[in-house]
């Protein structure tokens, strides 16, 4: 390859990659297809809380929401509930939400109460007593915890535990300044 | 896709897990490279390993960058077990420059060392590209071909099949080549390229990814970089190649 070929095939490839990266460019559209991913709309959840009355994902618009699925027996869910707690103390004026979904199919009520009075736990609780919402998530480890935007969109994914403070605080503090 | 994988009570975060898998099979092979270049493959598999730790420090410390204030408020946090909280990108230049500097100091020859590292680098993307496949990142966008996956809800372009081919032809090409009589660099130029232009064209399919202004993918323009970049050194450093 000489030096004028060599030139050529540069302004060749230059002009096709160019033209490709500006073609392919992903369009900017909301999104709309409803599933348990970053960037998708969260799967709608409706569960009763230990007074009876239904708590609906919903209804927490225009918050950020952590949904967090856990269990009373599951140790790293455990470990993490004090730091959910101090988070929702200190940013609940600023628009977060604790959405506590416990997995109650595989789990007991009576021990839930025992953990949200050993914890002090003032977020909201519900249960999960069919599976139906975890299966709706795809919850497979527990915890699982989903970090939902104001508009109702799924922005964070953590599977396992025990979660950090300075990692959840890392996806929510841009996400409360939207 | 198969982010956890459930074996008896344990459930297994399956992304890392490949990560893993692929570590050691990128150690073992750049070991075997190394020795088919005549070059010392006990000490390149250490540096590679140096290197790949290197790496994972960088990517947790990268992500503790972008989120500061927290970890300042919070320094053990960065110990923790969180599996999300490493950044990509600042790993692979944290392992790019600290491996740079140990085979500068250590003056390793710089394109033999670099075919030997050649076919490590290919199964590098093939591992992500895998691991990506598992945990449902790195999806494509909506799409209608025949080959389409149905991912989130929609069928999709399959691009981490599209990054999982790319990375096995340069595979391919490297095993067919690497007994061939070429001059010290074209293998490892070879791969780099075909990575790269896998990746320009590839990517053009996804619905993820690092976004520049004007919603620019930021892979396709580094991937278009380097391609170009090869295309002018390739006539310089191969000058028995010319055909003037």
């Amino acid at each position: 390859m000489n030096k004028s070929q060599r030139d050529w095939l540069t302004l060749i490839l230059m002009i096709a990659g160019v033209s490709w990266i500006v073609i392919s460019r992903p369009p900017d559209l909301p999104p709309v297809t409803i599933s348990p991913r970053p960037g998708f709309v969260a799967p709608a959840i409706a569960l009763p809380q230990a007074n009876g009355e239904t708590l609906a994902l919903s209804a927490l618009h225009g918050q950020v929401v952590i949904v967090n699925f856990w269990a009373s027996w599951c140790g790293p869910c455990r470990a993490e509930m004090p730091t959910l707690e101090k988070l929702y103390q200190a940013e609940r004026e600023r628009g977060l939400t604790i959405l506590a979904v416990n997995s109650t199919v595989q789990d007991d009520e009576g021990a839930v109460a025992a953990m949200q009075r050993e914890f002090g736990l003032s977020f909201p609780i519900v249960f999960d007593r069919d599976g139906e919402t975890g299966q709706r998530y795809g919850i497979r480890m527990l915890p699982t915890t989903f970090i939902v935007d104001r508009t109702g969109v799924i922005r964070e994914v953590f599977f396992g535990g025990p979660l950090s403070e300075a990692s959840l605080r890392s996806v929510i503090e841009p996400l409360l300044g939207e | 896709m198969l982010p956890v994988l459930n074996i008896g009570p344990f459930a297994l975060y399956t992304p890392g897990l490949i990560l893993l898998l692929g570590g050691w099979l990128i150690l073992q092979v750049s070991g075997r490279a190394a020795r088919l270049k005549q070059l010392d493959g006990d000490r390149l598999e250490m540096i590679v390993f140096i290197t790949m730790l290197a790496g994972v420090i960088g990517a947790r410390l990268g992500y503790a960058l972008m989120a500061w204030p927290s970890y300042v408020a919070d320094p053990w946090a960065l110990f923790s077990r969180d599996l999300q909280a490493f950044a990509p990108p600042a790993g692979v230049a944290t392992a790019i420059v600290i491996g740079s500097v140990i085979f500068w100091r250590q003056r390793w020859p710089l394109w033999p060392t670099l075919d030997a590292l050649a076919p490590g680098i290919a199964l590098a993307a093939l591992t992500h590209a895998i691991a990506q496949l598992a945990s449902g990142d790195g999806y494509g966008l909506p799409a209608a071909v025949p080959w389409a996956i149905n991912l989130w809800g929609e069928w999709r372009h399959p691009t981490q099949l599209y990054a999982a081919l790319t990375a096995l032809s340069a595979l391919v090409v490297w095993r067919v080549r690497y007994r061939q009589s070429q001059p010290h660099g074209m293998l490892f130029l070879t791969v780099s390229a075909l990575l790269a232009a896998g990746t320009l064209i590839g990517e053009g399919f996804a619905a993820t990814g690092w976004l520049l202004p004007g919603h620019v993918r930021g892979s396709q323009v580094v991937a278009l970089a380097i391609l170009v970049f090869i295309v002018r050194i390739w006539s310089e450093i191969f000058p028995q190649h010319n055909y003037r």
